[in-house]
Order: structure tokens, then C-alpha cells, then sequence
């Protein structure tokens, strides 16, 4: 009754104002970063450039991206996971933490043959990482604690019990700094096409974006997890066991998480070398917020992330302009993507002009 | 803004006193509520706005009353222009609205909801004197009976509604919006209500009376407007039409108020209750010992004034609250210790009275909807994932049988209109091959064609498949023309079982409702009996 090639569906036109929303929250943040760039920089032309394209300047660079990439993966995975069940738990960066802590423990014992060496070391940090964000879990549907809080304090747990380990039965007292043992060589990530940056923990990266999108939005167990996550009254009055469902998911988004910790330690370092938070859970809220819990984005978001962390790092070496205006960046991104009214009336004007277009189709049939 | 309401008095009874031209609202998510709207009411009349559920009535009342800004048209009130941003600048030129869902606070007293928006103070503390004192006064003036000191939680919902009426009129209202009064009330608190309304009228108020109901349009009103789909389609004197021709225009086509169905044949118990008691989370019994059976093919319908443990119990039999004490069997198996899917295993599909809670998960899609009770099941999956192509096409099966206006499958819940939220939810209860169907309101709110489609479904069920229905329904013609057999629910007990409908009536019901008169233990007992 209706023409459609003219006339949108109002899903159409609030498609198209996420993606819209989206680009203006990075534009924003960017332009920004211009003035703040322009407050101490000497010469703001060439150093916002170098924000921009910088990475692009050599291949070495474009290695750091994808390097800085993989850790992402696996916590904007985890996060995104844990938020399509509608659970606001933020346990993902102490589950990284303790997953390399984990991975640490089994990647010090000598004499385990390679491959099963590692399959241990991802096993002890996904174990342990499921545990971090599993607790809070369990705590929400059994006592009714509040997650985002149990969840927080969850983080400094893993991270004093992890830096207790690592400083005391783990610590190194030759190595000259606050780090662990050496790890066994069987321990040690492949790396990829002989580069020292790249390991096969991008390739299991690849694969867990894979099929966690598939568990989500193929698999009846994801049906469950995005239900929950969308109106848990209503999951349980269809009959979805909502509190399993919870505690499951935050499980498995531990463990994702906890395996980020295992191959980013063990691909890059020879040693357990962290002294604090790494980052890449808070990271991980992040790239969620920004692919709205979809795990086949989080590639892309990844991808951007890092590209915005290299340039940062060779504006810090080519000018004075500290490597931290990407936290500022990427924080003013969040908040205008977080903000659900941000152009919301222009949307609307763009919705009510839709339907009255096809209100006067309908009245001139 | 006081002079504003001044110039409404001037106005001589019968002259136009309110004037809507060519009101367009279109909400958020693209639906259009109002479309050039035009709604004239003159001063000192009661004025019906009828329509089905989802015509626009509400919308228009809202835009007049400043909850909602409409995009196009322009509201005169004695002939000028006035732009109403909100309700407190509604309240300032003399419009109130008595909403649907009382916008009352359940802890404070009566006196202390009238003057809410008006507080008087004593120095910098609230003066609760002054605030019953006011409160009386008015009362008084109205002739409408209230204790001031009472609190809002206590009292029933006819008294509430006139604490309601009263809170405008303090507020110096003098175009009273009235939305759909009278559906949470029984016939004797209706009839009680139209005396009050009529008197309020003689006193030169303008009322206008939203009702889809049109035996009440009919005794009350002065003229009506009928909208349909968002556009008023006509504006007649109550004595120029006939009660066929309000639903004609209603709808747009004739309508078939009476349901075919079969003689009943009843089988073997498919619900047995026994000795069922339940209390809330304040300690208090919300329904107590209560003792009834459903037989295969049988609809048995509850009367009741809402809030006398209706929905406790359909929460109960639904697995949504635990049994505390007593018995629910279900095809002779105890559902005390099963979980809500072992319970819908059992062949139980329940409509929950709340849709949009619990009926419905609003920003997921039609399909995703209906899969919500069955997505684990063989028929839907292929090698462990679910298989979409499948879900896809009984995706659009289901929303072809039950007539779902929507854009395709992938339309997410929240873009559809009441009537169409609800096919969606039977749609999914429905076709679960349900032994015991728990129908809680399955028609408030929604559109006469949807209502229709919804008993009729409701009427094969019984007749074609033999499912035992339990029926909560505030519509006591719903109630009378599906049930077999009827039970009504009073302080939490059964105080009336009718197991033949055919020699009852509404007010037989409402006396029984409103706990006026109730059947001896061993009549009301007769439901176990059977």
C-alpha cells in the first residue's frame, strides 16, 4: 500500500542514526582532540596529522596496531558478552589480570611438552578468569548484591592477590625489577610470519569473536543470554532458567576474558612483568559500549582503539603531547555514545516527517 | 494565570469552550496517533470520545492536557490560542485530566494528594491542617464525599477515582478529562460515578468522557465525537445515533457483539486447586483457601474487582510466585516444586495481565517473541543451532493467522500498537498445544477487532483442542459471553461460584464483586464438587 523505496521503516531511520551517532561521537571527541592538541603543541597541523595517519606511516607501525589489537578482542568479546545478559559486571580487567597470573603458574613448571603446555596455561587462565567474573555472579542471583559493585571490588581482589603471587612465590630476585621467573620455552606462544610482535593469540582471538557471535545469535543457549539481557521477566516467564543463564554467561566471559591475559602475557613477554592494571578490561567496556554488545563488531572497534593508542605513542615520541589525550578521547566517545537522547531530536524530526511523507501517500491513493 | 480560568467562567453554557483544530501527534518510533484531529466541546456539556482501543483518544486527551506536544493544530480555549507545554500550564487555564492509572501516592493521605502541586506551608514546613481544611472545603462545595485523612492505599478504587476528580477541581479545573472512567469500576460505583458527573455539569463544568463502552455513551453523554485511527471521523448529538451506529463508525465496518460456540463437553480435571493460600511480601493474605477445579473444554471465568488476589493467584498457577500452602495439580501432577518450563511443559500457556513486562520483551523482534517458550525444542534447532529459516516462515505463519499489523517478522515489539503487542503474545501462548491456558485480561486495552480475534482463538482453543481456560477478565460482558462456568474473588476467597452463566447478569456480578452479597460455603464450595 505503501512505496517503499521512498518510505522508510522507522527501524530503518533509527539504524542509520545509530551508525550516524556513532560517527559524530568520534568526530566530536577528534575535534577535541584538535584544541586540546592545539594548547600545547608547537605546531597542531603536523601533530594532528600525526594522530590521524601516523600508524600509517610505516609497516611497523600497522604491526603495533594489530598487536595492541589482540588483547582487545578478548575483552571487548567478554564484555560484550556479559552485557547482552544484560548484566553490568566490570570484572573483565581483573579477569584479565588474574588470568595471566594463572597462565604465570603453569607457564613456570619446566618440562611439559609445547602444545600441551599451552593448552594447560590458556586452561589455568580461563579457569581463574571465569572465577573473577563469576563470583559477582553468583553473588547477584543468590544474595541480590549489586553487580557493577561486587564486580568493581572483584577487579582489586585479582589484582592485590595476583601481585601478591607474582611479588612473593613467583618473584625473581635476580631479574633486577618486580617481575616473575623466567617462563618455560614450552610455554611461549608461536609467532606469526617470524614477526616477534605477532602471536597465534591473534588467530585465537579471531576464533572467539567467531563463535561467541555464533553462541549469541545462532545458538539457543545466546537466544537465552540476549533474552535475559533484554527483559528478564518476561525470560522467566517463558520459562528461561534467567539466574543459570547469568551466571553461565558472566562464567564464560571470565574465561574469555582470563584467556586475553594468557596470550597477551605469554605472546609478548618472557616473564610476567605487571605491576598494575593492564587497562584492556576497562578497554573492553569500552569497545562493548561502542559496538552496543555485538560481537562481530568488536574486530572493527579493536582495530580502531589500537590505531588511536599507536598514534598516541608516536605523537608522544615525535612532540610533547602526552600519550594520555587518547584516554580523553576515548572517554568524550563514550559519554556521546552512551548519551541514547544524543540527537534525539533530530531523529525524531526525521521520523515524524517519514511518517507524515507516508501518510500523504496514503491519502493521495 | 488565575485571570485565565476567570475567562472561562465567562463563557454562557453551550458556546464552544474548547477548541482542538487539526491536531497531528506522531510518536518516537514513527507511529501516528492523531491525524488532523478536530474536537470542539462546549461549555457545561458531557462530551463522549469513544473509539476503539488505539483510535487516538488518549493521544488527543494528552496533547490537551500538555503531556505530550502534538507536531501540528492549534488548541483555542474560549476562542484564543493557548499553547499548553505541560500539565501544570493545562492545570492553569482550568484543564484537568483524571488518568486511566490513578496519578495518586499510595502512602500519603487523601488530603495530602489533593494538594500535591499546591502544598500549603507553615513557615517552611508543610501545614497538614490547612492541607485537610482545603480539602473538606472542597469536598463540601462538590458534595462529593471524601475523609481527608484517609490514606490512598486503603481505600477502593470508586473512592479513589473521586479523590482524583476532587485533586483537579481543587486545582480550579473546569474542563475535567475523564479516561475511561469507569473500566475499573463496577455497575454500582458507574452508576454512582454518572450522578456525581451529572451534577458537576448542572454546576457549568465541561466534562469530556473517554469510553469505549456504549450503553454508558449512550446514558451520559450530551454529544460525541468518534475517532477512528487516529482521525475524528464525526462529531453527532447523543440522540441523533443509535448505539450500531457508534460501533459502525468505530470500527468501519458492523460488529458482531455476540460469540459462537459450541455446547460444552467437559472431560477429566485438568486444574485441581485445594486449600490454596498466599501472602504477599507485607505478610498480609492476598488470597486464602482457595479450593476450585477446570475441566478439558471448559472456560471458567473470575469475576472481580481488581485487587482482590487475582493476580496473585494467576502468578501462583503461572510458577511465577511459589506455592506457600495448599495444592495446584495440573493433569494429576503437583507443580509445587516444578520450574516455570517444567509447568509449560505441562501444557500450561499463560497471558500475564502486564504485556509489556512480562507478556512481551518489547525491544526484541516479532519472531524472537514467540520463539521465547519453545526455542530449546527439536522442531526449532538443526544441529544444535537454531534453525532461523524455520523460525522465519512460523514467524510469519503466526503473525498471518492472528492478523499482526506489523513490518515483517524482524519488527521489534516496542513499534507495534496494544492490540497488535497482544496478537503477538497469544500468538506464542496460543499454539504451545496448551492443556491449561491462564488468561489474565487477555483483552485490556486493545482494539475491538483485535479483542474479537482474541476470544474467538480463545473459543477454538476449548472447542477444538479441549484446553481448560482460567479467565481473569475486568470486562464482565468478555466474562459472560466465553465462560462456562463463572467464580468471583472478594477479599481473597471465593464468595460466589455460578457454574451456568446463562441466568447471570452484570449486576448479579457486581453485588457480588463488591462484597454485598456472597454464597454460602457450601454453593461457593460447589466448584470442588463438581
Amino acid at each position: 500500500m505503501i512505496n517503499s523505496t521512498k518510505i522508510k521503516t522507522t527501524k530503518q531511520i533509527e539504524g542509520n542514526f545509530r551508525i550516524i551517532r556513532t560517527l559524530f561521537a568520534v568526530l566530536i571527541a577528534l575535534v577535541f582532540a584538535f584544541f586540546l592538541i592545539a594548547t600545547v603543541s608547537d605546531n597542531v597541523l603536523k601533530d594532528f596529522t600525526t594522530l590521524l595517519i601516523g600508524p600509517l606511516a610505516n609497516s611497523s607501525r600497522m604491526i603495533t596496531v594489530i598487536s595492541k589489537m589482540i588483547p582487545l578482542l578478548f575483552t571487548g568479546v567478554a564484555v560484550s558478552l556479559v552485557y547482552s545478559a544484560g548484566q553490568i559486571n566490570i570484572a573483565a580487567e581483573g579477569a584479565f589480570f588474574a588470568g595471566a597470573v594463572a597462565a604465570t603458574s603453569v607457564a613456570l613448571i619446566e618440562g611439559i611438552p609445547a602444545p600441551i603446555h599451552i593448552i594447560l596455561t590458556i586452561l589455568a587462565g580461563s579457569v581463574v578468569g571465569a572465577m573473577v567474573m563469576g563470583i559477582p555472579a553468583i553473588m547477584h542471583v543468590k544474595y541480590d548484591v549489586v553487580t557493577i559493585v561486587s564486580s568493581l571490588m572483584m577487579n582489586y581482589v585479582a589484582l592485590y592477590g595476583g601481585l601478591y603471587l607474582i611479588l612473593n612465590p613467583f618473584r625473581d630476585p635476580l631479574a633486577g625489577f618486580e617481575a616473575s621467573f623466567p617462563f618455560a620455552k614450552s610455554a611461549i606462544l608461536p609467532h606469526l610470519f617470524g614477526n616477534q610482535r605477532l602471536h597465534i593469540g591473534l588467530i585465537i582471538g579471531f576464533v572467539v569473536v567467531f563463535l561467541i557471535s555464533i553462541l549469541l545469535y545462532n545458538r539457543p543457549f545466546g537466544y537465552s543470554i540476549r533474552t535475559v539481557g533484554q527483559n528478564k521477566k518476561f525470560a522467566n516467564y517463558s520459562g528461561i532458567p534467567v539466574n543459570k543463564t547469568i551466571v553461565l554467561t558472566s562464567l564464560l566471559a571470565g574465561a574469555i576474558a582470563g584467556i586475553g591475559g594468557t596470550v597477551e602475557t605469554l605472546g609478548n613477554y618472557s616473564r610476567f612483568v605487571y605491576t598494575g592494571f593492564t587497562n584492556h578490561g576497562w578497554d573492553g567496556i569500552m569497545l562493548a559500549v561502542l559496538c552496543r554488545n555485538n560481537p562481530r563488531l568488536i574486530p572493527f572497534a579493536a582495530f580502531f582503539l589500537a590505531y588511536l593508542k599507536t598514534s598516541a605513542d608516536s605523537l608522544n615520541l615525535t612532540s610533547k603531547i602526552p600519550p594520555e589525550i587518547i584516554s580523553v578521547i576515548q572517554a568524550i566517545i563514550i559519554i556521546f555514545i552512551a548519551a541514547e537522547r544524543f540527537l534525539a531530536k533530530w531523529e525524531h524530526r526525521k521520523i515524524v516527517a517519514n511518517s507524515q511523507r507516508a501518510l500523504a501517500i496514503e491519502k493521495g491513493e | 494565570m488565575a485571570i485565565e480560568k476567570n475567562y472561562l467562567d465567562d463563557i454562557a453554557i453551550g458556546e464552544d469552550i474548547l477548541s482542538m483544530q487539526n491536531i497531528t501527534k506522531i510518536y518516537e518510533n514513527g507511529f501516528v496517533a492523531n491525524k488532523n484531529v478536530n474536537f470542539t466541546v462546549k461549555k457545561g456539556e458531557i462530551h463522549g470520545l469513544v473509539g476503539e482501543n488505539g483510535a487516538g483518544k488518549t493521544t488527543l486527551m494528552k496533547v490537551l492536557f500538555g503531556q505530550e506536544i502534538a507536531e501540528e493544530g492549534k488548541v483555542l480555549l474560549g476562542g484564543n490560542e493557548v499553547n499548553i507545554s505541560s500539565p501544570l500550564v493545562a492545570l492553569d487555564y482550568g484543564i484537568g485530566m483524571v488518568h486511566q492509572h490513578f496519578m495518586l501516592v499510595e502512602s500519603l493521605s487523601v488530603a495530602e494528594n489533593m494538594v500535591l502541586g499546591s502544598e500549603p506551608t507553615k513557615g517552611i514546613s508543610f501545614d497538614y491542617q490547612e492541607a485537610v481544611r482545603r480539602a473538606t472545603e472542597v469536598s463540601k462545595k462538590f458534595d462529593l464525599e471524601v475523609n481527608p485523612k484517609a490514606l490512598i492505599r486503603d481505600l477502593s478504587v470508586g473512592y479513589k477515582q473521586r479523590v482524583e476528580i476532587l485533586k483537579m477541581l481543587l486545582h480550579g479545573a473546569k474542563i475535567l478529562l475523564l479516561d475511561e472512567p469507569t473500566a475499573v469500576l463496577t455497575p454500582q460505583e458507574t452508576k454512582e460515578l454518572f450522578i456525581q458527573l451529572k451534577h458537576l455539569k448542572e454546576k457549568g463544568y465541561s466534562i469530556v468522557f473517554i469510553s469505549h463502552k456504549l450503553n454508558e455513551v449512550k446514558e451520559i453523554c450530551d454529544r460525541i465525537t468518534v475517532l477512528r485511527n487516529g482521525q475524528s471521523i464525526s462529531t453527532s448529538d447523543i440522540n441523533a445515533v443509535t448505539e450500531q451506529d457508534i460501533s459502525k463508525m468505530m470500527v468501519g465496518r458492523d460488529v458482531f457483539l455476540k460469540i459462537d460456540k459450541n455446547e460444552p463437553s467437559f472431560g477429566d480435571d485438568v486444574l485441581k486447586v485445594s486449600n490454596l493460600s498466599f501472602k504477599n511480601k507485607f505478610g498480609l493474605y492476598a488470597f486464602k483457601d482457595l479450593n476450585f477445579t477446570i475441566r478439558k473444554g471448559e472456560i471458567l471465568g473470575v469475576a472481580g474487582v481488581e485487587g482482590n488476589g487475582q493476580s496473585e493467584l494467576a502468578d501462583v498457577l503461572a510458577g511465577l510466585e511459589t506455592i506457600q500452602d495448599g495444592e495446584v495439580m495440573v493433569n494429576g501432577r503437583s507443580i509445587k516444586d516444578l520450574t516455570i518450563r517444567e509447568i509449560r511443559e505441562e501444557g500450561v500457556a499463560i497471558i500475564h495481565e502486564d504485556r509489556m513486562t512480562y507478556g512481551a520483551s518489547s525491544t526484541q523482534s516479532i519472531k524472537e517473541n514467540i520463539l521465547s517458550d519453545r526455542f530449546y525444542k527439536d522442531e526449532y534447532k538443526k544441529h544444535g543451532f537454531i534453525n532461523w529459516k524455520y523460525v522465519n516462515e512460523k514467524a510469519k505463519e503466526l503473525i498471518k493467522s492472528f492478523s499482526v499489523k506489523a513490518d515483517g517478522y524482524d519488527a521489534q515489539v516496542r513499534t507495534l500498537s496494544g492490540g497488535n503487542i497482544q496478537k503477538v503474545v497469544a500468538a506464542r501462548e496460543f499454539t504451545s498445544n496448551p492443556k491449561l491456558l491462564i488468561a489474565c485480561q487477555p483483552t485490556r486495552g486493545i482494539d475491538v477487532g483485535a479483542a474479537e480475534l482474541i476470544r474467538k482463538k480463545m473459543i477454538a482453543l476449548r472447542d477444538e483442542e479441549k484446553t481448560a481456560t482460567l479467565l481473569f477478565s475486568a470486562d464482565l460482558a468478555e466474562l459472560l459471553s466465553i465462560s462456562d462456568g463463572i467464580i468471583v474473588m472478594y477479599g481473597g476467597r471465593i464468595t460466589a461460584y455460578f457454574p451456568d452463566v446463562s441466568e447471570l447478569n452484570e449486576e448479579i456480578l457486581g453485588e457480588y464483586m463488591l462484597g454485598l452479597k456472597t454464597q454460602s460455603l457450601e454453593v461457593a464450595g460447589g466448584v470442588l464438587v463438581d
